[in-house]
């Protein structure tokens, strides 16, 4: 199965500069044919024929300036029966007349660079496949290239950089349960209320009284129960009530299973990050809570244009899913003095690794506020290998302090879960259905 | 091999793939080439032990730093050579040296170009050799045919080879004239 595909056109003039192949083979036919003339030694100037020729020749092509060179990235996405996922790219160059070889740099996502030289006849094309590991906004492939004159006599200025991006959609988990708010808002929805209203599950029998409507009399009570002349029994249902989930992602840092990444400028290519496991699990909840007919909000913790307000509605999960898809990790300092605003009587989902205390805190104020949060852990599990001494020290000590950060955040009446699955928790669905129970109170 | 992401879960191991370029060969085949003609040259028209020793280290050299100025001393040493041997119409060294020294700078050229660690197409070599055969062609046979009419090479009257000088311009511009013809009818 193939995805639509994504093409990107860089169309550049380059100038081209004489190297120095060309003056030398100059210089060195003339020094050999004036030596050979002084000398009267016709051969010693047959020695510089091929030099001058060459050089003639190459005068002869120089490549115009100005004359224009379209570098054309082409990626698609196929997705086999199995799951597995990976781009196709096709770099084409299209190299103006007089170039003669076609020097590229391709740098696909997760692999080293190839240096690759080109005859430029058509249209110089370079093929490859890179597998799609993680989610979100990604390269696929980077591409920089320089012309090359006949004989290496010309050579074009760097060619910028066309860099092909893909956004790609975090997996959705399916979620049957889904924790909701201690208290539900609204008069319409999905959920039971534990106010009486209309629409929702049989509440009581109650004598009738100023406001009731008549159709909710039931006669067959009131022909049972009734004690007096004029006695009414009504049936009475309880409201139905709408969730507000707010997402709030923690964009801050990205951290891969592989902790010798965790300082380096990218993740490992091969291993899955917390931004993947932050992107599935606010995908999943948002589908499932949106499926439900409860609103959703996202929050992204490092960027204040990043929230989308509350709601419902397949255009609102697009956006949501959108929103969740593009998020990436900033590497910024939080820098919110109070915890942003949730509606009142939302669920508050905090998606973060909590390795500072800065997620945390917020969280805290949300509960000391009356919502309900849950924490979803998504640090992925740490794999050591790799590791210098020190780094590993390091990694003991931080892990440290985040479980006492954890201990605190649970004490202080917040949720917690891992959504990567893993030996130490039981799986995502039990500790989803369990936190879906206990908040399963009279609402 | 690729990757499949299922649960959050990376359930493959994966690298992307080496991008595909058709029939190739390393480049470093350009820049061992160089070394295997120069030292050929060094051998065959070097007198030993001193020049032919300064020779193969410029040849060395040249292909370790291919944008090094030793690659011209080499070329240079390699050319003016002929004026120690005798000039003889049926000498092949000399052929072979006029074939050598054009053949090192066209692999010079693109050994300037190429880095170690890279992967050529094996079509881009067809038009730098088309080039050269057809230079070599033309070089060879001017060659041939001067040394005829110079009885063996040694011209008395240093007009000759002034002649021969403004011969071998009119024979690159003929050159170059008929191979942009013919690249024009490709």
């Amino acid at each position: 199965m193939s995805e639509h595909a994504t093409a990107v056109d860089v169309t550049v003039r380059p100038s081209w500069r004489l190297t120095a192949t060309l003056e030398v083979a100059i210089v060195l036919g003339l020094v050999i044919a004036a030596v050979g003339t002084l000398t009267s030694r016709v051969d010693v100037v047959l020695i510089a024929l091929p030099l001058l020729a060459s050089a003639a020749i190459a005068f002869d092509r120089r490549p115009p300036d100005g004359a224009p060179s379209t570098v054309r990235v082409h990626v698609t996405r196929s997705v086999d029966t199995d799951g597995t996922s990976e781009f196709a790219y096709r770099v084409a160059i299209d190299a103006p007349t007089g170039t003669d070889l076609v020097h590229v740099r391709v740098n696909p996502k997760g692999s080293r660079f190839s240096d690759l030289i080109l005859a430029p006849r058509d249209v110089a094309t370079v093929t490859g496949r890179v597998p799609v590991v993680h989610s979100g906004r990604q390269r696929v492939v980077d591409v920089s290239y320089r012309l090359a004159g006949v004989d290496g006599g010309w050579l074009s200025l760097p060619v910028p950089r066309a860099v092909a991006e893909r956004v790609v959609e975090p997996v959705i988990a399916p979620i049957a349960s889904i924790p909701l708010p201690h208290r539900l808002t609204g008069l319409t929805g999905t959920h039971g209320s534990a106010r009486p209203g209309d629409g929702g599950e049989f509440r009581d029998l109650h004598l009738y009284a100023s406001g009731d409507r008549l159709r909710r009399i039931d006669w067959k009570a009131t022909a049972r129960r009734s004690q007096g002349f004029g006695d009414l029994y009504v049936r009475r249902t309880d409201a139905t009530s709408d969730a507000t989930l707010m997402l709030v992602m923690d964009s801050r840092e990205d951290a891969g299973e592989r902790v010798a990444d965790w300082s380096a400028e990218s993740i490992g290519a091969t291993s899955v990050s917390s931004m993947d496991l932050a992107r599935e699990a606010a995908a999943s909840l948002a589908v499932a809570a949106i499926g439900t007919g409860d609103r959703v909000g996202l929050i992204d913790l490092a960027t204040h244009d990043g929230m989308v307000v509350a709601g419902g509605g397949k255009r609102h999960l697009d956006r949501l899913l959108r929103r969740i898809a593009i998020s990436g990790p900033s590497g910024i300092r939080l820098s919110r003095r109070r915890a942003p605003i949730v509606p009142a009587g939302s669920i508050v989902y905090l998606l973060s690794t909590f390795l500072d205390d800065d997620a945390p805190w917020i969280a805290l104020l949300w509960r000391a506020a009356g919502h309900r949060v849950i924490a979803i852990d998504v640090l992925p599990t740490p794999r050591l290998e790799g590791s210098e001494q020190h780094t590993q020290i390091a990694h003991r000590l931080l892990m440290a302090e985040r479980r006492r950060r954890i201990a605190d955040v649970r004490a202080n009446g917040i949720e917690m879960f891992r959504w990567q699955e893993d030996a130490e928790q039981p799986s995502r669905a039990v500790m989803l259905r369990t936190l879906a129970r206990a908040g399963r109170r009279r609402r | 091999m690729s990757g499949r992401m299922q649960g959050g879960m990376l359930t493959t191991r994966a690298r992307a793939s080496v991008p595909a370029i058709g029939r190739w060969v390393p480049t470093a085949t350009v820049h061992l080439a160089f070394l295997v003609v120069a030292a050929v040259l060094c051998l065959l028209v070097l007198a030993p032990p001193f020049w032919r020793a300064v020779g193969l280290l410029l040849a060395v050299v040249s292909t370790v730093f291919p944008n090094w100025v030793p690659r011209w001393w080499l070329l240079l040493l390699l050319g003016l050579s002929q004026y120690w041997r005798e000039p003889s119409v049926t000498d092949l060294v000399f052929y072979l040296l006029l074939a050598g020294v054009h053949l090192l700078h066209v692999l010079g050229g693109l050994a300037r170009l190429l880095p170690w660690h890279g992967r050529m197409q094996v079509v881009a070599f067809v038009r730098p050799l088309q080039r050269f055969a057809v230079v070599q062609a033309v070089a060879q046979s001017v060659a041939v045919g001067a040394l005829l009419a110079f009885s063996g090479g040694r011209g008395t009257i240093p007009g000759l080879s002034i002649l021969a000088a403004a011969m071998l311009g009119v024979v690159a511009a003929v050159l170059n004239r008929g191979l942009r013809q013919a690249e024009l009818r490709s």
